[in-house]
């Protein structure tokens, strides 16, 4: 069994058109098939209501919108179709200051660019099968910053009666 | 502070199994094969770091114009390898992490963006798309050697 792709749809929020197109064609290879793409983030916000994708790939640096704005937008509008959606952020920052704000603003996965399908797909499937809980703190509102860990990767002293420890 | 699991509408579309590694390995080949004249983006880039640099009158570049560089620099990491140039994206990465100890862009930091703007230029001129030659290794060791001597100074 295999994911069936062809049922969901992804929009991707690029100002470089080539960069959308490529980012377009690696999903296609992958299975998607509806497929949106804009290039701006105003655009992009207007294509999200439209369709209501399923998936979000936006870009951060673009005009006079970036996509940390389109992040906002979405998560916090009012009118937003669905708050909730996830949102892979490409960009060729990698600092981590950098990744922290674009968490801090509600980004649920961030992809580093260059990138190669591979990475792509591990922020795809990260979205599908490990999706966090939403937090609303009045100030933040977007994916639980504190990726949970399995509690077997605890590798420190156990202290708790219930442990042996 | 209040808690909410979203229905998760993408996994219920989509279902389990994840995808093939052969259709992975398809969309590497996308990226190896795609070729939209990158040289041509790297003229562009070139030109706007050239206004950049030129159009300043002090010897320290405003924030703005800066963050204007940063952008042009984290363009050219970004994209440069997805487009067949990978010796920009790591002549671009060396630049950013000078970018990163510099507190202001001084005339030694100018210095070292016009190495880097000559670099680009060889690079689009000649099509040098990787560093696994000697021309591209020898643009790499010059742009190299020119930031190792601005963290000796600053870093």
């Amino acid at each position: 069994m295999t994911y069936t792709l062809d049922r969901a749809s992804v929009l991707i929020v690029e100002d470089m058109v080539p960069m959308a197109m490529l980012t377009k064609r690696i999903l296609q290879t992958f299975g998607f098939t509806e497929v949106h793409i804009a290039h701006d983030a105003e655009t992009g916000f207007e294509l999200f209501q439209k369709h209501a994708p399923d998936l979000v790939i936006a870009d951060w640096i673009m005009g006079d919108m970036s996509g940390l704005d389109l992040v906002k937008l979405i998560r916090r509008d009012p009118l937003s179709k669905n708050s909730y959606v996830p949102i892979v952020l490409m960009t060729g920052f990698s600092h981590k200051l950098r990744v922290m704000q674009a968490r801090d603003i509600g980004v649920s996965e961030f992809l580093v660019k260059p990138f190669t399908a591979k990475d792509l797909y591990t922020r795809i499937m990260q979205a599908i099968e490990k999706p966090r809980q939403f937090v609303d703190s009045g100030e933040f509102f977007g994916p639980d910053r504190r990726r949970k860990r399995a509690q077997n990767e605890y590798g420190g002293p156990k202290r708790r009666y219930d442990d042996g420890g | 502070m209040r808690f909410a699991t979203p229905k998760n509408t993408l996994k219920e579309k989509v279902g389990s199994g994840g995808i093939p590694e052969e259709r992975i390995k398809r969309a590497e080949e996308v990226i190896e094969k795609c070729d939209v004249g990158f040289s041509s983006y790297i003229h562009k880039s070139v030109e706007v770091m050239c206004d950049i640099i030129a159009t300043e009158h002090t010897d320290d570049l405003s924030e703005t114009k800066r963050q204007l560089l940063i952008k042009e620099v984290m363009t050219m990491k970004a994209h440069g390898k997805m487009f067949s140039f990978p010796l920009v994206s790591a002549l671009s990465n060396e630049v950013l992490q000078i970018f990163d100890i510099a507190q202001r862009v001084n005339a030694d930091l100018i210095d070292i963006i016009k190495v880097y703007i000559q670099s680009l230029q060889l690079i689009a001129d000649n099509q040098i798309q990787s560093y696994n030659n000697e021309a591209g290794q020898s643009i790499a060791e010059a742009l190299c050697a020119a930031c190792g001597r601005y963290v000796q100074k600053y870093g």
